[in-house]
């Protein structure tokens, strides 16, 4: 570990702002043209040359160290037209350059290939995928497009079912996976018990996923990144949508005042009418009530050239009402509330500081009355952090970035059982964590990144150390090499099912339970084919340490010493996906592949030995293509292939006849653990968009899809039944399918 | 000319991919084990049969091992053989082997199980029978149905070596007809809301027959009540009320083996955080065989449920 530490800071100190002292640079924010929107990940280029920069998460770019002359200044992004302007920089200038790009049009793709095709390349950072709210929104959805469904197509994410918005990315559950908004961690981040995730598309900004090899400057889980950024509201015009579909309705309003912007959306189920319907009729199981809602909200505030201020919030609940017998009601409401302040400052145009401080709250409140016995578990998490990020590019050769994040993290959770309290618990941990990442291109083929991140937390007092490095070869004819490491380390785990997150519950590290870490190795090669194809492929390993889970054997955790309600294990994961991607002209999609694999070893499952999670499939292939029909019609297809998930499937059985407990006989089974598989998972998605102008005042876009068009009855398990009434004492086993016809979804909104 | 090197590349890696490896479930015959002992009782019955194949007809009858030897060895404090209890195979049921003489369990004390079998095999096993324990005091023995007060009873703890007690509370109702189920019970067996008229005649009695011992699941001692005198308070929960009338209600301390049972048949039964689908091989101690052989003290009460209206 000293080692590799040491490495790492020769890279941090490696040499580079030894340049020449009349260096130009250039600076500034790159916008969308029409809203006025900071672009995340966008790319600015001195034309002609190597020299360039991509913009931060606040959308600034520098670039630095520039031979004094006269430059073409080219910028471009994933669907905006190309930009470019003529510049001549002296000796020792320090240009201000704002750039605004404007969005490209659909039916004219062609105009901004040669500039998406330089933001391809520059967007391929190992590990990284960034999805547009675009994307998101045309995909074909089950009722509601969502962000998570989203991410469950890319390569390297999968999905637990077809009732399951959870990220299970690179072989890791879905708590390995750390989920921003506007840069504060969501805890419980689906609606409908799992069914989608929180994001409304609507409000979304930007969404990137780090699968792995993550820099830095993040920590606190040890898989994987998704970073989510709501929208800063149009600088330019007051403008709206509303979308209103089967399962709930979307509204939002953007716009400029006097200092900056706004944005303010919302989004609600809209069932309860057809609740109220089906129980007029005297169905079965309705539910007495059924919402869930959300709201994002952001302002901006411009306080000068130099400094920027942003207040953001999310607040989100699903409420559920059922009386699911006689005396048997079931009241459970859980959701998220987010606050974050974020200023950022530019201090000069090579040095940019932001401080965000963030609030998270996540509860969840479930009461069962079962013929008057009152349960419930009440559980909360509060996370009160302050951000701090310095980024300091004294020249082209040299990115180096520091920073702070911390906190008080508190949870409680209490049990009730016949109307007393029986288990309460509450965590009350301050943590902190603190980074150091340099980016360091000793010329215009190499490209050495080192960090070191240590984190604390308070429970149990444990600390980490846990260094990052990358490095990248940019071929001749534009091929990049690309190669990371890193160890992460992760203080709390999420006890869920995958059935249902309505009472997901985080749990921390504390005496006698040690953070779980892991390592992660990831190669890559990325570059641009023939016809404007970008080509992805990457591989990784990683292990999966000292993981800490809620013992799924524990039935009553009263009195039980903290350290005894989990059980302890390791995990490792290895794969390779491969990506085909085409982004511009009338077709566009992308065709990935990945052959992966993940294991677990817990002692009291398998007898100790490896085995695969359910969520383990060796080969999961999805193909995604859009394609403009005409100038108001396009249509999109969404195919996935996949090995069928782990399950176990009984041997042998016994049953106890005499068990003293039960007057009836008590079937167990032996099995070996996950050895088999469900047969193969494969479904097809299609749907058509329509977009146009709505009576002269506002624009259109009317969305028809169908989720699995031909009906496949995917397998999500098996259960076996020893009813009695089955056929001279068989065991049957019986198939719970994923979603089994064909789901057709309309929605319409309006924009003006 | 990198380029087309690294397609090859890629096309070479995905050819050479490898398979998914399954392991096949092949049914392999074991003994299964089942005897309970019981603190202050008379050793009862072990059964010994085999595992089945979970294609066929499971049918006991002809699982059952003749020929085994089953012996029951108490041990004492240093693990020595303090007194061995012989069973002899009985005479109606194949498989099932009755203890010899009218010995009674002793609590806080290990047994060790011992059975040799016919074909060469053995299975053995131990337990320790978890300390006695007394009620102190006592509600009313008739209470009304979700009535203002609950049954209560006062316990004395009993200890187990290593961990708190863990208790199994049961309840058998002693006049169980589906007119005497309480409406929780009678809609979600017959489907039939409060208030509503209905033949019990017309009923499937079988429908009821799970319901003639039901239990809880295993509640650790700190999920009850403390009293300042030491003893535990348990209430019972009206949601473990099927039948009106008598109710014999009965306070079960057990043992590890039949704790570990309980822990992974739930968890086989999907009431644990693991994935639905994922089963996993219930945990026992017994080498040679499955099945259990555990232990408890048990302490019983009649009471009598009353109908709201009297």
């Amino acid at each position: 570990m000293l080692r590799s530490v040491s490495i790492l800071a020769l890279l941090m100190l490696a040499p580079g702002w030894a340049h020449a002292r009349q260096a130009a640079s250039i600076s500034g924010f790159v916008r969308d043209a029409s809203t006025g929107e900071t672009l995340i990940l966008a790319n600015v280029v001195l034309e002609g040359s190597t020299t360039g920069a991509a913009t931060n998460t606040s959308g600034y770019y520098v670039i630095s160290g520039v031979v004094p002359g006269p430059y073409r200044v080219l910028a471009s992004y994933l669907g905006y037209r190309g930009f470019g302007t003529d510049v001549s920089l002296v000796p020792g200038q320090n240009l201000r350059l704002d750039i605004e790009l404007d969005p490209a049009d659909l039916s004219t793709g062609e105009v901004v290939v040669e500039a998406d095709r330089e933001s391809f390349e520059e967007q391929q950072r190992l590990g990284l995928t960034r999805l547009s709210t675009a994307a998101i929104r045309e995909l074909p959805s089950v009722l509601e497009p969502d962000v998570f469904r989203s991410l469950q197509l890319l390569p390297g994410v999968k999905a637990a079912s077809d009732y399951s918005s959870g990220l299970y990315v690179r072989g890791g559950s879905p708590d390995q996976t750390l989920i921003l908004l506007d840069r504060t961690t969501v805890y419980n981040p689906s609606h409908f018990f799992g069914f989608f995730s929180t994001f409304n598309p609507d409000a979304i900004k930007d969404v990137r996923l780090y699968k792995g090899g993550f820099p830095a400057e993040y920590g606190g889980r040890i898989g994987s990144v998704v970073d989510v950024y709501n929208k800063d509201g149009n600088r330019r015009e007051t403008h709206g949508r509303l979308s209103v579909g089967l399962l709930s309705s979307r509204a939002l309003v953007e716009g400029p005042y006097s200092r900056g912007s706004y944005m303010v959306a919302v989004r609600r189920s809209t069932l309860e009418p057809l609740f109220a319907g089906l129980r007029a009729a005297d169905v079965d199981g309705i539910p007495n009530g059924f919402y869930f809602y959300d709201v994002n909200a952001k302002i901006n505030l411009d306080l000068g050239k130099s400094d920027k201020v942003s207040i953001s919030g999310y607040t989100g609940r699903d409420a559920l009402d059922a009386d699911l017998f006689e005396g048997f009601n079931l009241l459970l409401e859980y959701g998220n509330r987010t606050v974050s302040a974020d200023w950022t400052h530019l201090f000069s145009e090579k040095l940019f500081s932001e401080l965000t401080v963030t609030s998270s709250r996540y509860e969840s409140d479930a009461d069962f009355s079962i013929a008057s016995t009152e349960v419930g578990r009440n559980n909360s998490v509060d996370d009160l952090t302050a951000k701090g990020d310095l980024e300091w590019i004294p020249n082209d050769h040299i990115n180096l970035k520091g920073g702070f994040w911390a906190g008080v993290f508190t949870m409680r959770l209490q049990d009730v059982f016949d109307g007393r309290p029986n288990f309460s618990s509450r965590i009350h941990a301050p943590y902190g964590s603190a980074y150091v990442q340099n980016t360091w291109k000793p010329d215009a083929r190499w490209t050495l990144g080192g960090g070191l991140r240590a984190s604390w937390f308070g429970e149990g007092s444990h600390s980490r150390l846990e260094p990052r490095a990358s490095v990248e070869y940019l071929t001749a004819d534009g091929v990049r090499l690309q190669a990371a490491y890193g160890r992460y380390a992760q203080y709390l785990t999420l006890i869920s099912s995958e059935i249902f997150s309505g009472l997901d519950t985080w749990l921390t590290t504390g005496e006698g339970v040690s953070p779980a870490y892991g390592d992660q190795w990831v190669i890559g090669v990325k570059t641009v084919l023939a016809g404007s194809i970008g080509l992805e492929w990457e591989a990784y390993y990683r292990t999966m340490r000292d993981l800490f889970q809620l013992d799924p054997f524990l039935l009553d955790p009263a009195g039980v010493d903290y350290e005894d309600i989990f059980h302890f294990g390791n995990g490792h994961a290895y794969g390779t996906e491969i990506t085909l991607t085409r982004s511009f002209g009338r077709a566009t999609g992308f065709v990935g592949y990945t052959l992966g694999a993940t294991r677990r070893r817990f002692p009291a499952i398998n007898e100790g030995a490896y085995y695969p999670p359910k969520y383990d499939r060796l080969h999961d292939l999805t193909a995604v293509v859009n394609y403009d029909l005409s100038k108001r019609w396009r249509m999109t297809t969404a195919f996935t292939y996949a090995t069928g998930q782990a399950y176990t499937e009984p041997a042998s059985q016994y049953r106890l006849v005499d068990f003293p407990f039960s007057s009836a006989e008590q079937p167990a089974l032996i099995s070996p653990f996950n050895a088999a598989r469900l047969p193969a998972y494969h479904r097809l998605d299609f749907g058509f968009m329509n977009r146009g102008r709505f009576l002269g005042f506002a624009d259109y876009e009317l969305q028809l899809q169908v989720i699995n068009a031909y009906a496949r009855r995917n397998v999500w398990f098996y259960f076996f039944d020893f009813d009695p009434d089955e056929a001279a004492g068989q065991v049957k086993r019986k198939t719970v399918p994923q979603i089994p016809v064909p789901v057709p979804n309309i929605s319409f909104s309006l924009s003006f | 000319m990198m380029k087309r090197h690294l397609l090859l590349s890629l096309v070479l890696v995905l050819t050479t991919a490898a398979c998914d490896t399954t392991q096949p479930s092949i049914h392999e015959s074991e003994p299964v084990v089942e005897a309970y002992l019981v603190a202050g009782e008379p050793f009862g019955q072990v059964r010994l049969t085999r595992t089945a194949d979970l294609e066929g007809v499971y049918d006991i009858a002809s699982l059952g091992l003749r020929g085994a030897t089953v012996r029951v060895h108490e041990l004492g404090p240093g693990g020595e053989i303090a007194r061995t209890i012989g069973y002899e195979a009985a005479s109606d049921t194949v498989g099932m082997y009755r203890a010899v003489g009218t010995e009674r369990v002793r609590a806080s004390t290990s047994y060790r199980l011992d059975v040799r079998l016919a074909d060469g095999g053995s299975v053995t096993g131990e337990t320790f029978v978890p300390g006695a324990f007394e009620f102190t005091r006592q509600s009313d023995l008739e209470k009304v149905y979700q009535g203002a007060d609950q049954f209560e009873v006062n316990v004395t703890a009993s200890a187990y070596p290593g961990r708190q007690g863990i208790y199994v509370v049961s309840i058998r109702p002693l006049d169980p007809h589906p007119q005497n189920l309480t409406p929780f019970y009678l809609d979600a067996i017959y489907g039939i809301k409060a208030g509503e008229a209905f033949d019990p005649d017309t009923l499937d009695v079988t429908e009821i027959e799970d319901l003639y011992e039901a239990s809880s699941p295993p509640v650790n001692e700190s999920s009850w009540e403390p009293e300042a005198d030491g003893t535990i308070r348990i209430r019972l929960p009206w949601f473990a009320v099927a039948f009106y009338g008598p109710v014999q209600v009965e306070f079960n301390a057990i043992d590890d083996n039949l704790f570990d049972f309980f822990r992974y048949f739930t968890a086989q039964q999907g009431g644990s955080t693991l994935s639905p689908g994922e089963l996993p091989n219930i945990l026992d101690s017994l080498e040679g065989g499955t099945g259990v052989f555990g232990s408890m003290a048990r302490r019983s009460i009649s009471i009598r449920i009353l109908r709201g209206d009297g």
